[in-house]
């Protein structure tokens, strides 16, 4: 080898110090020039998960999904109007709390967030989050975009409760969503069974779960994840009546599972999940795997949100492609119920109103443009725009009327020949309109004064409702609860409110006046039997 | 007995040879320079990467840290909370046995395979280290594992079926649900790869001249193959001990932590913490395991012998 080739160290170092003196002058001068047409061609950068809105599709993506030519019209049209704007798609899950509050604090958030997921899925949570700098104040843009008026009633009085907080609005409303349980209505007429009532209870839904199942056609009547545990007694009212006033302590809540009745509710389910077998679930289970496992028919119900349960026969894993495959109308093949009512009466009406919200590190220009993006492809006139090209392109009012509780009461778009029954029936649009307007319970975020300070999350519970839907060895579900409730109260011992008392105490007993006069009307049952003597003999002495 | 030589004389030879004393390195100051110039960039990373991070998230432990607004001292109120705090405990619990089971059922037995592989005709062998060295993705494989151990339709309870056992419950039993976590790192056999590199580099002359001598197999293994991969080991155990500590991934994927607790590891807590605008509690939780972490690492490195000649 020729030595001359070789360099030494020193040699090395010289060259590189050399090299990179004399390069840095040069990179500057090129990465200056190289984004100072970068700056005029786009000013501001919407970042974007993928929701609410994406970037302009392409035409690959056009052609694989031919409703998404509709979105693109729409949104060039916007973007005619507002040059200098470009969205760019980023990789981050603001779905799952831990990841969009490791991206906010990192500083890496998307420009549009999800504010009931960054609170741990509670408004009371979302709320809080917001008051500590979580999400950005949309205010402005509720004024600018004269919001307000193009909300419908009902979904005003869902949404600005909510979010008005302090001076400012935590979240600008898209859509309204609510879960319901959807039924294999054919499978019933198949099998001779009659149809569970509309107000039904758990204890329908688990005859219905049994009636379901066959082990022949390799289906189980209920598809179920974690939570599903816990809904067994928040159907009945556990969330609300495990949850007692305590301003003497330094954090002003603690749990009491006492009550027998937990216990006997969490032994039923496990009896629908290991004796009859009648539940498709399993701890590595998400949601997807019971959407394709209700698609393919290895189960015959589960719950869902009526937001996602609307999906043209053309995208896989759909209801509507599931009636379409068995060749029948779709009201034929799917049914749903509401939330069941509880035995003792109770019910409960999970109807929401969804907003966006905007990530704290975004600036005010940005955030003008990216709602008044959200408003003209959602409020304005971007969804007629999107709805006339989603048909245009499909000829399928399936593929148009996703949408089934909209937030401006429009059931029919311009351009669009038919309205949202004739794609899914009237009988699907009524029974959805029932359970929303079913009766809902003051909310406990309108009433109690914000707190500042994080407190003990639902980790403890989240244990339990596990432990109660997958462990098959003999447990004891009062036990599991009641080891929920000494953790529970064991980390609350640790955390002090950044609530006074008075005020504490102010707001809880205007929550509860208000419980107390909501329950009295809407379900006499439930008040008299159960929420009167609690509600005397737990609360009222702990408010004083 | 014949005299076991090694280059340079026999044993004896170079036991008595009288230790030269080095002469000290004395550098110009141009060296001095340049070795600081090469040294710079590193430290400069380690300061930035390690131990930046590691001193602001001990002074996050003693705040109410939020992401805006005024961030109070609080003193060792997160200390006191999360010590006393029945979740964190269960946690560390878990981590310990899934560390203890992690490092016996993929550190160990990766070092016997090996040793065993190295008396495979050298073609077996090879077909063997290009089997294990298949890329397989993190994630995808992952999502194959919990295919694999659904108790309705999983391969796994296939082959339990089939070999006549008991029906399991997999990552839904919480007694087993560690094992079944670790069990695939056992089949990807793990550092064993790094074992049979470092026993190839043995002069087969050892183990010639200890066949010379009569020694059996396991003597052999014994004094010579386990001695000269004591570095290679001591490297892996410190890796392992520290990687299975911090285990947050699979059981993170495969399981949220549960049936209940049952899976949950420490730093899958603290990341939960984290979520939940707990950040002082979320790095309080990340110092003790920090702590905890280097005493077990002090330990082994104080009483552990790399030498393999000692």
């Amino acid at each position: 080898m020729n030595k001359q080739h070789l360099m030494s160290r020193r040699q090395f170092l010289k060259t590189t110090l050399t090299a990179s003196a004399a390069l840095l002058p040069a990179t500057s001068v090129l990465a200056g020039s190289a984004s100072a047409p970068a700056r005029v061609q786009s000013e501001i950068t919407i970042i974007t998960s993928g929701w609410p809105l994406t970037p302009m599709p392409t035409a690959e993506e056009i052609e694989a999904d031919k409703a998404r030519a509709g979105y693109a019209e729409a949104l060039q049209s916007w973007m005619d109007e507002n040059p200098g704007v470009t969205f760019q798609q980023v990789e981050v899950n603001i779905w799952d709390q831990q990841a969009i509050v490791t991206a906010i604090s990192g500083g890496t958030a998307p420009t549009y967030v999800f504010p009931t997921s960054i609170g741990g899925w509670s408004n009371a949570g979302a709320r809080n989050a917001f008051i500590q700098g979580l999400m950005a104040d949309v205010g402005p843009a509720v004024e600018k975009f004269g919001l307000i008026a193009k909300l419908t009633p009902g979904a005003l009085a869902g949404w600005q409760p909510i979010n008005q907080i302090e001076d400012g609005y935590m979240s600008y409303p898209i859509d309204s969503g609510m879960n319901v349980y959807y039924f294999r209505r054919d499978l019933l007429a198949e099998l001779g069974i009659e149809e569970p009532p509309m107000d039904w209870t758990w204890d329908d839904l688990m005859n219905l779960a049994k009636a379901l199942t066959s082990e022949a056609d390799g289906r189980q009547g209920l598809g179920a994840l974690v939570w599903v545990a816990g809904s067994t007694i928040n159907d009945n009212g556990f969330d609300l009546l495990s949850n007692v006033p305590t301003p003497q302590n330094g954090w002003n809540w603690s749990k009491d599972t006492s009550d027998p009745r937990w216990g006997e509710l969490l032994t039923a389910y496990r009896k629908l999940v290991f004796e009859d077998k009648a539940v498709y679930s399993d701890i590595s289970y998400t949601s997807e795997n019971l959407v394709n496992a209700f698609a393919n028919g290895a189960i015959g119900m589960y719950q869902e949100n009526v937001l996602g349960a609307f999906g043209s026969a053309a995208q896989e894993g759909s209801i509507a492609a599931l009636a379409q495959r068995l060749n029948k109308p779709y009201e034929e093949v799917v049914g749903f119920r509401g939330m069941p009512r509880g035995a003792n009466g109770y019910l409960s009406n999970p109807i929401y109103v969804g907003g966006v919200a905007i990530g704290p590190d975004t600036n005010a220009e940005t955030l003008d443009k990216a709602l008044s993006a959200v408003d003209y492809m959602f409020l304005g006139a971007g969804w007629d725009i999107q709805k006339a090209g989603q048909y245009a392109a499909t000829q399928d009012l399936k593929a148009v009327f996703n949408y089934p509780l909209p937030i401006d009461g429009k059931y029919t778009y311009e351009g669009v020949p038919g309205a949202f029954e004739d794609a899914w029936g009237q009988r699907t649009k009524d029974d959805i309109l029932y359970y929303a307007g079913l009766p809902k319970a003051p909310d406990e975020a309108l009433y109690m004064p914000l707190e500042q300070n994080p407190g003990p999350d639902g980790q403890a519970f989240e244990d339990a409702w596990s432990t109660i839907s997958y462990v098959a060895d003999s447990v004891d579900p009062v036990a599991v609860l009641n080891q929920a409730q000494d953790t529970w109260n064991s980390q609350a011992a640790g955390f002090s409110s950044s609530v006074d008392d008075a005020a504490f105490i102010a707001g809880a007993k205007a929550y509860y006046e208000a419980l107390d006069a909501f329950w009295k009307d809407a379900s006499p049952e439930f008040y008299e039997s159960t929420f009167k003597p609690w509600y005397d003999s737990k609360v009222l002495p702990a408010l004083g | 007995m014949a005299e076991r030589t090694i280059p340079g004389g026999t044993t004896d030879e170079v036991a008595q040879a009288e230790p030269v004393e080095a002469a000290p390195l004395r550098l110009s100051r141009r060296s001095r320079i340049e070795k600081w110039m090469f040294l710079i960039p590193a430290a400069l990373f380690q300061l930035v990467w390690g131990w930046f991070p590691l001193v602001f998230a001990f002074a996050l432990s003693f705040t109410d840290a939020r992401v805006r607004g005024p961030i109070s001292f609080i003193g060792t109120q997160s200390y006191t909370r999360m010590w006393g705090d029945p979740l964190l405990g269960e946690a560390f619990r878990i981590t310990f046995i899934y560390a203890a089971m992690s490092i016996v059922l993929t550190f160990v037995i990766p070092i016997l395979v090996a040793i065993l592989l190295m008396e495979m005709p050298q073609r077996v062998m090879r077909w063997m280290m290009l089997l294990w060295f298949l890329p397989l993705s993190g994630i995808a494989s992952t999502i194959l594992w919990k295919y694999m151990y659904n108790p309705e339709y999983g391969l796994m309870q296939g082959i339990v079926r089939l070999l006549g056992l008991p029906e399991q419950r997999f990552l839904n039993d919480p007694n087993l649900v560690l094992f079944w976590l670790i069990f695939p790192g056992i089949l990807l056999f793990g550092p064993g790869l790094i074992y049979m590199a470092a026993l190839q580099g043995i002069p087969s002359s050892y183990y010639e001249a200890a066949e010379v001598e009569g020694a059996s197999f396991w003597r052999k293994i014994w004094t010579i193959s386990l001695p000269r991969l004591r570095p290679v080991i001591s490297m892996m155990l410190t890796f392992a001990i520290i990687g299975s500590l911090q285990e947050f991934y699979w059981p993170q994927i495969m399981t949220n932590g549960g049936p209940g607790s049952a899976s949950r590891t420490v730093v899958m807590y603290l990341y939960n913490l984290w979520g939940n605008l707990r950040f002082g509690d979320s790095t309080t939780v990340a110092i003790f395991l920090f702590a905890i972490i280097m005493v077990i690492t002090v330990i082994y490195r104080t009483f552990y012998k790399e030498d393999p000649d000692a």
